[in-house]
């Protein structure tokens, strides 16, 4: 049984990863509850990017009514993907301020080295603990794979996963976010 | 945006289980995936019957599964039951009903404090 209790509405956020053509989102009801997960398609061409990005986002965003919204910033936009990461963001930005939810952009290399304090350095690392941590999720867990293959399908929904815990380890607890962590660990696998 | 509790988590358990909304559709007497998708959606309320059926289905009570409905009747018929309680105070011992009236006061007590 999911454990309603002691959790806070105000708890609840909704996590972004994008690709430039899907976006993967968490939804979590305090840290140690995920509300809904999945990738949402955004294939299509660029300047309908915006468009689609927002109608993919909103319903997300009317459903849960989250306090925030987190997103990882990128730095490189240099590229064609990253003008795409671009216009999505903003779409996702535009989306939050008209639900009158709060946008937060967290840096790549603060989540890195807050993960790097859990020991776990790499992307497969971090899914693998994201698997620990929600049971719901463990059979999405990519197998470690060769650099020749591709990468999974759902690995935008542990990227967000991620951004989400990050953020609210950033939130709740900033100097001993990583104890935190681990510390309800143990809660975490206690949910069946 | 106002946070609230959401009305059912039903698409959370449904997604731990990882079925589909037409299987539990079917799981629960639909024929098609409609009507479990306007429940999670909050679109409609499931009669009682389905309510119970989810209940089954997710081994889960239904007063956790419908967190928000849950609590929301519970604030309306908690003030409804201070209102009464309140009347009921205010009427005079006199009255020929008072031992029905004490009655009353004493099982709203003994309510409060289960």
């Amino acid at each position: 049984m999911i454990d309603n209790v002691g959790i806070r509405p105000a708890e609840r956020l909704v996590a972004f990863e994008v690709r430039s053509r899907k976006i993967g989102f968490v939804v979590f009801e305090g840290p140690s509850r995920l509300l809904d997960w999945g990738v949402r398609d955004c294939s299509c061409r660029t300047r309908r990017l915006h468009k689609v990005v927002a109608k993919r986002v909103r319903p997300l965003l009317l459903r849960y009514m989250p306090f925030t919204v987190v997103m990882r910033r990128e730095n490189q936009y240099l590229s064609q993907t990253a003008t795409r990461f671009r216009i999505s963001m903003g779409a996702i930005k535009r989306e939050a301020q008209r639900c009158g939810v709060a946008f937060r952009l967290l840096r790549p290399k603060a989540r890195k080295r807050f993960f790097a304090q859990l020991r776990r350095n790499t992307k497969h690392q971090i899914a693998q603990l994201i698997g620990e941590l929600f049971e719901e999720l463990s059979w999405k867990v990519q197998p470690n794979r060769k650099p020749w293959h591709s990468e999974s399908y759902n690995a935008t929904i542990f990227d967000a996963a991620a951004t989400g815990l990050f953020a609210f380890a950033k939130e709740f607890n900033p100097p001993d976010a990583s104890r935190e962590l681990i510390a309800t660990t143990e809660s975490f696998r206690r949910l069946p | 945006m106002q946070e609230q509790i959401l009305p059912n988590y039903l698409r959370t358990y449904r997604r731990r289980a990882g079925l589909s909304q037409r299987e539990v559709a079917l799981l629960l007497g639909y024929k098609q995936r409609g009507q479990t998708s306007r429940h999670e959606q909050f679109k409609a309320f499931p009669p009682l019957a389905v309510a119970l059926a989810y209940e089954v289905l997710y081994r889960a009570p239904a007063s956790t599964l419908f967190l928000g409905m849950h609590d929301t009747v519970n604030t309306t018929v908690e003030k409804r039951v201070a209102a009464m309680e309140k009347d009921l105070q205010g009427r005079s011992a006199k009255n020929a009903d008072a031992e029905s009236i004490a009655r009353k006061l004493e099982w709203m007590i003994e309510r409060r404090e289960l």
